[in-house]
């Protein structure tokens, strides 16, 4: 099998630290939100499957188009990201247990639930703290990226759905979301998409963002446009897809869904804004 | 090709990174053999609970009498009411949720003059969250 790297034993290591160090800074809210801890045990198990399933699928997107893995083939990033789940779920696992969130009297089902809940957004900070934590002069540090697949249209649109869950993530299960779905009326709603729509626009284009410049398509309107449209669109489908993994929208009216998923888009939008610009660590072939 | 290329050993994986890998292989799997096995036995049905004396206990010059509750149906049950009831003497709890397939336990406090082999317990009711 071909890699695209090579490193020692203490490289290793030190990379392992990073992916610790920022899977606990990404997911550390979540650790410690009680829903997702309940999430674990209340939601259909097939659902905590599906849950595990798509998270792969981000890792797969952010190792592949953003992350240190980006001269790799598809066989390496599912290597990589199978590795930051294991952690994630080893990672998650300690802190649940340092906590007293699990103990030997649960149930096997019951454990696993909780285990993948909180395991899964670790497994995806540690995919972002392994490349983002990085300091100068590591051999990942020279990889040179495929600047015709992670700069385009759906490479950006997939860092971007990276961002923005990994944002929402840390709102989504709580009560706070449907406490302002459910008493804010239609108009209220509406400002908010609009202030979701503004803060986007306002990160890719007008506040000069680190690598706007070299990730934000803008030689048009049209092409501007697109991009504005497009970062809310990925920020409503990551709201309404957390939301629906924490089993927020359980039993809801589709109008009420569709609040929960305006409230959380609003954090949601930044993740797919400023959070795509800010993992992509370097610029495509660089 | 730079330099720095030229130098660098062969691409591959060391035996840590391996050996990290083979883990997380198998942690990922026994977590999806476990909530696959979950998915094929469940049942859409209400959750069945018992409940029983598990232990008493003089503390404090009180008599703590452990109840606990089991949940051996399919569903959840959240906000589970218990009362415990020793001669004339009453006192309940609430527990947030009995999941399907655990035990849950709490404590209840009588005069110590109370007989705990009399005390009864009953499950006044659950929620279906």
């Amino acid at each position: 099998m071909n890699f695209s790297h090579q490193r020692s034993i203490p490289q290793s290591l030190q990379e392992y630290g990073r992916g610790i160090a920022g899977g606990l800074m990404f997911s550390l809210p979540l650790l410690y939100t009680m829903e997702v801890w309940w999430a674990g045990f209340t939601l259909h198990p097939g659902r905590i499957l599906l849950y595990l399933a798509c998270t792969f699928v981000v890792l797969m997107l952010y190792n592949r188009f953003a992350g240190l893995r980006r001269d790799a083939a598809l066989r390496e990033v599912a290597i990589d990201s199978v590795e930051e789940m294991g952690l994630g779920l080893v990672l998650a696992s300690l802190v649940l247990w340092l906590t007293g969130r699990i103990d030997h009297d649960m149930s096997l089902a019951e454990l696993a639930g909780k285990i993948v809940m909180e395991g899964m957004t670790v497994a995806i900070g540690i995919s972002v703290g392994t490349a983002q934590l990085g300091g100068e002069g590591t051999e990942d540090e020279g990889v040179a990226g495929d600047e015709r697949w992670s700069g385009g249209y759906l490479p950006q649109a997939a860092i971007g759905l990276c961002g923005a869950v990994l944002f929402v993530a840390n709102v989504a299960p709580t009560e706070e979301i449907g406490v302002i779905a459910m008493e804010s009326s239609p108009r209220m709603l509406l400002l908010l998409a609009a202030l979701s729509i503004l803060l986007g626009a306002l990160v890719l284009h007008f506040a000069g963002v680190h690598g706007a410049d070299r990730h934000v398509a803008r030689d048009t309107w049209l092409l501007s446009l697109r991009g504005i449209v497009t970062t809310y669109a990925v920020a409503l489908v990551a709201a309404g897809a957390c939301l629906y993994f924490f089993g927020r929208l359980d039993g809801l009216p589709w109008q009420l869904a569709f609040a929960y998923c305006v409230v959380a888009a609003v954090p949601a939008v930044l993740g797919a804004s400023a959070g795509r610009l800010l993992l992509q660590i370097r610029p495509p072939g660089h | 090709m730079t330099a720095k290329s030229i130098n660098r050993p062969p691409a591959g994986k060391n035996p840590l990174e391996w050996a990290v890998f083979a883990l997380s292989f198998l942690l990922v799997l026994g977590v999806v053999g476990i909530l696959a096995e979950e998915v094929l036995r469940w049942q859409d049905s209400p959750a069945r609970l018992t409940a029983q004396i598990g232990g008493t206990a003089l503390q404090d010059g009180a008599r703590w009498i452990v109840v606990e509750v089991r949940n051996d149906g399919e569903g959840l049950a959240a906000d589970v009411e218990i009362e415990v009831q020793a001669g004339d003497e009453s006192a309940d709890f609430t527990l947030d949720f009995v999941p399907r397939g655990t035990v849950r336990s709490g404590r209840v406090s009588f005069p110590q003059t109370i007989d705990p082999a009399a005390a009864k317990v009953s499950i006044r009711g659950y929620r279906e969250p």
